[in-house]
């Protein structure tokens, strides 16, 4: 067997390597408590406004055309500027478009259009126009033809480290959904 | 000539420290982790990127495995004396003794007991 000590410089390596975590572990507590001063004092409002540009899809899901669930494509409009929501502690934004819109069946409904993931601050400024949607406007029934949709604008904060915060913005032109089924082409392929 | 005055130093340098160098190592470590903490954090909030702090307390780190890893001079200084080893094999002889001592009354006791059964 080999010589084993009781203290070596393995040891001395293993002491230094414990410090140095248990500091990063303390400065980034001082990172999640940071986060405070930015909701007090910074300005966090965000420019956003998103509307929808055309519905160019509309028709009935399913084998059976008598019996499926209406369902939508349509295309928007997107205008943002979230530069004011990135700070140090902000890993990456979660931004989420919906749909919102009554029927007689359920009295709210919102149904996701489109997301996109921000990490930094050149993805953070999008203006985009005619971009399709990631996901089909679907209802749960037969109810969208007449319906009065307005769009919203969500997002996602997740930090490094500390608390998640979850916002929305509701966007500035409702629109009415025409009152006759679209035959529609295949999806026209996305801007961004 | 060289190589033997090499493997000198590094005998030299990976021989382990005494108490009073190991207290100034620790202290040594501890200071130059929390500045390059506090620096960084500093440095980090004028940029707004933390992983310029984390990068700092790396090269903070990095530079203390330099300084304090290897066994330096500067670590040695109190003489340690330690006990002769021929004092050490007397006192443990002199404990053996004793257990033996203790150990045969034992088993004279147990013998007695046996013989009364």
């Amino acid at each position: 067997m080999g010589e084993r000590r009781m203290y070596s410089m393995v040891q001395r390596l293993n002491t230094l390597s414990t410090i140095t975590v248990t500091n990063v572990a303390a400065f980034t507590c001082v990172l999640a408590l940071s986060t405070f001063y930015f909701h007090l004092n910074v300005d966090m409002e965000p420019h956003v406004d998103v509307k929808i540009n055309a519905v160019h899809k509309f028709g009935r899901l399913g084998v059976n055309r008598y019996y499926g669930n209406e369902e939508a494509h349509v295309t928007l409009d997107l205008d943002a500027d979230l530069r004011p929501l990135l700070h140090w502690n902000v890993k990456q934004l979660f931004v989420f478009v919906s749909a919102s819109y009554t029927t007689k069946l359920h009295k709210t409904s919102e149904v996701v259009l489109w997301d996109f993931i921000i990490s930094s601050k050149e993805q953070a400024q999008f203006y985009f126009q005619g971009v399709t949607n990631k996901y089909p406007l679907v209802d749960k029934g037969k109810n969208l033809r007449n319906a009065n949709i307005t769009l919203k604008f969500h997002w996602n904060t997740m930090p490094h480290s500390g608390l998640l915060f979850f916002h929305s913005k509701a966007g500035s032109s409702p629109m009415t959904f025409p009152s006759k089924y679209i035959q529609g082409n295949p999806d026209p392929v996305p801007s961004y | 000539f060289f190589r033997s005055n090499m493997s000198a130093i590094l005998k030299n340098l990976t021989a382990p420290m005494d108490f009073e160098g190991q207290r100034k190592a620790e202290m040594l470590i501890h200071i130059i982790i929390s500045t390059c903490g506090v620096v960084g954090i500093v440095f980090g909030w004028f940029q707004q990127e933390y992983s310029k702090c984390i990068y700092t307390i790396f090269a903070g780190m990095f530079l203390c495995s330099l300084l304090v890893v290897p066994n330096w001079p500067y670590y040695k200084g109190t003489q340690m004396k330690w006990v002769d080893d021929a004092l050490v094999d007397k006192y443990w002889d002199a404990l053996a003794e004793k257990e033996d001592g203790k150990e045969g009354k034992e088993e004279k006791e147990e013998e007695k007991k046996k013989r009364k059964k």
